[in-house]
């Protein structure tokens, strides 16, 4: 097995960060610490291995992205999108009721261009990195990338719209 | 306008502000390990720091303190051992072993409204209310030991949500928040007469964006669904505002065909907006509603029937199929496959597998160990897992899927990535081919019914077929297809 007094040191120091990205991943918090626990336990198995090449947290970033695509194809129909309650009302700002459409677009996104759009706006890796990660092209990366951003710019140029004519009519 | 990466990196932000671990996530690990490594747990709490369920409690898990002093501030009540006591909480873990000293209950704050049907019972909301601060103290204190930001929490916010009877025991639940009111903490009680014990709970951020899914118990309009074990049963648990329904979904099964059996909802009593009933795991959901409004749906899968004591019994299946497995096979890549496939089954089905058989079992062109294991389930059907071991170190698998009642000696496999994929033949098949783009064809060596297939210079896979010893074809598949999704 692995060094434990090393790996228990990676889990507490970036266990906060790396269940941030699962969150963004699954937009599900309890989802994420399963993912989280997934990722470490594969990890662990062969952790003197995983630290000697060199990037121990971008390896199990890597696993949770793969993970949750297994997931996610197994059960698309798990995901809480749809599910809250609460909704941006009219009363909120249209700051917030943006923000709110936004993330429930991307929640809405396939899974590999969600994982594209965090990996990238997120997690700030490159192209290269991030077509690394998912184990694809960087020219899938750029594709990916640009027809999810494509489809939030839509939202938001709809949303804004529909709210100018609110207020027109308000 | 503004781009749309720009927002997107605002709203990354701001979704991600505020997710911090809400459990101690090493101890998690460690007591998923240990659970792996099938050493008998007395209780469930493990399984519930490993919740899968849409909006399922998080129990923190903080190691129960052996020598905790039994609670009785309100007189004389019976004092059951401390091993009754400890059998009927989860299992110890890690963490801080030494909860806070206890407050006497006359410095905390009278409570109002509280659910259950103990809730008239002074002696007993007295020391449930004085272990649930004991409780929300290890919390922040186990958050603030593993790297965590420190609350100072607010007393005066302390909440015994109710007290009722589980089983054999007793289940409470304490709520406070800090000074700030946005970070809110909640602590599960578990108690035998007036002796109570905290034993750990969720924590986490409020704000008005994430008061999301069934997770809101912060202020007067709770709404709430968990699980819990008590005394080595697991307790359903639902908080609902007054006026409320709430409808309780069977865990579903896996039917022949290998899909989800619908299985039809049913209406879940709730008195006085409570419910704490006994239910056998599985995936099991409750959904609350008010009126025509969805108030929150929430999950009760997280024990996977790990609440009884004893060895699991899935272990004497693995044993088994490993004996009867053929020679050299990986033992622990078995394992490592029906364990990860416990995980993924436990999230859409309350199915237990009843059987185990390794369908193939050999090695990589670089002699590197893969398998192929079948797990059955009560209805017949099969959920078929492969795993692939790589040079890096690492392993990865096709994903699985669900083979049909009676189909799984009849099926040809062919599972893996574009490092090469496993081919298992169905049975009486003596010779397998590879049907490659640009119209080759790679025959597959056979050993012990399969074979590990790499890829051919840039040739792709694009059908794999099985023949029987005259020549008939008998099964062809596209890699990685055939499965059924349930």
């Amino acid at each position: 097995m692995g060094d434990d007094e090393g790996f228990r040191d990676f889990v507490i120091a970036r266990s906060p960060a790396l269940l941030r990205t699962g969150y963004l991943l699954l937009g599900d918090r309890a989802l994420a610490e399963d993912l989280l626990q997934t990722a470490l336990a594969k990890a662990y198995r062969h952790w003197g291995r995983v630290t000697a090449a060199g990037s121990p947290e971008a390896y199990v970033r890597r696993i949770m992205v793969n993970e949750r695509r297994t997931w996610w194809h197994r059960n698309p129909g798990r995901e809480l999108v749809g599910a809250i309650p609460d909704r941006a009302g009219p009363d909120e700002s249209s700051a917030l009721a943006e923000r709110d459409a936004v993330w429930r677009a991307v929640l809405a996104l396939p899974p590999r261009t969600r994982a594209v759009l965090v990996l990238r706006y997120w997690e700030d890796l490159s192209e290269a990195e991030t077509a690394a990660t998912l184990g694809c092209s960087v020219g899938t990366v750029k594709s990916q990338a640009s027809r999810g951003l494509r489809r939030l710019q839509e939202l938001l140029d709809g949303a804004a719209g529909a709210y100018d004519r609110k207020r027109v009519q308000g | 306008m503004r781009p749309a990466d720009e927002v997107l990196r605002d709203v990354f932000a701001e979704r991600a502000d505020g997710i911090t671990p809400s459990v101690d996530v090493y101890g998690v690990f460690l007591a998923r390990r240990r659970r792996n490594r099938r050493r008998a747990l007395v209780g469930a709490g493990v399984a519930a720091a490993i919740v899968v369920g849409a909006a399922a409690a998080v129990p923190a898990v903080h190691k129960a303190d052996r020598s905790l002093p039994a609670l009785s501030p309100t007189g004389p009540a019976p004092t059951p051992t401390d091993d009754s006591l400890t059998a009927c909480v989860p299992p110890i873990l890690s963490g801080d072993p030494t909860p806070p000293p206890p407050v006497p209950v006359s410095q905390l704050p009278r409570q109002h409204d509280v659910r259950g049907s103990l809730a008239g019972d002074r002696a007993v909301t007295d020391a449930a209310l004085v272990a649930g601060w004991q409780g929300i103290g290890l919390n922040e204190r186990g958050l603030a030991a593993s790297g965590g930001q420190r609350h100072t929490m607010d007393r005066s916010s302390l909440r015994l949500r109710f007290v009722e009877r589980a089983g054999a025991g007793t289940l409470a639940l304490v709520t406070a928040a800090d000074k700030t009111g946005r970070w809110q903490v909640a602590s599960w009680v578990v108690g035998l007469g007036t002796t109570f014990r905290p034993t750990g709970g969720p924590s986490e951020r409020v704000s008005s964006s994430d008061r999301t899914g069934a997770e809101r118990f912060y202020g007067d309009d709770p709404v709430y669904v968990s699980a819990y074990p008590v005394c080595g049963r697991i307790f359903g648990v639902v908080l609902a505002p007054p006026e409320a329904t709430a409808t309780l979904l069977a865990a579903p099964h896996i039917g022949p065909d290998g899909k989800l059996v619908t299985v039809a909802a049913h209406a879940l009593p709730l008195t006085d907006g409570l419910a704490v009933f006994p239910t056998d795991g599985g995936a099991s959901k409750v959904s609350i509603t008010r009126g025509a409004t969805v108030l929150g749906t929430g999950s009760l899968n997280q024990f996977d029937g790990l609440a009884k004591p004893g060895p699991d019994p899935l272990t004497a299946l693995v044993d088994k199929a490993v004996k009867d497995a053929p020679p050299g096979t990986d033992a622990d890549m078995v394992r490592f496959v029906v364990q990860s496939a416990r995980f993924d089954l436990r999230d859409v089905t309350g199915d237990p597998i009843t059987g185990v058989r390794v369908l193939w079992a050999g090695r990589t062109n670089k002699g590197l160990p893969a398998v192929v294991v079948a797990m059955t389930l009560p209805s017949g059907a099969a959920y078929v897992s492969d795993r692939t071991a790589h040079s890096d170190g690492t392993s990865g698998g096709s994903g699985g899927g669900m083979v049909p009642a009676g189909q799984l000696d009849r099926t040809l496999y062919a599972l893996g990535n574009r490092s090469g994929f496993i081919v298992v033949v169905p049975k009486g098949a003596t010779r397998a081919e590879v049907q490659l783009t640009g119209g080759g064809v790679q025959q597959v060596a056979l050993r012990y019914g399969g074979a590990f297939v790499a890829p051919v210079g840039r040739a792709t896979p694009m059908n794999v077929r099985a023949f029987d010893k005259d020549g008939n074809l008998l099964a062809e598949q596209v890699p990685n297809e055939g499965l059924v999704h349930p």
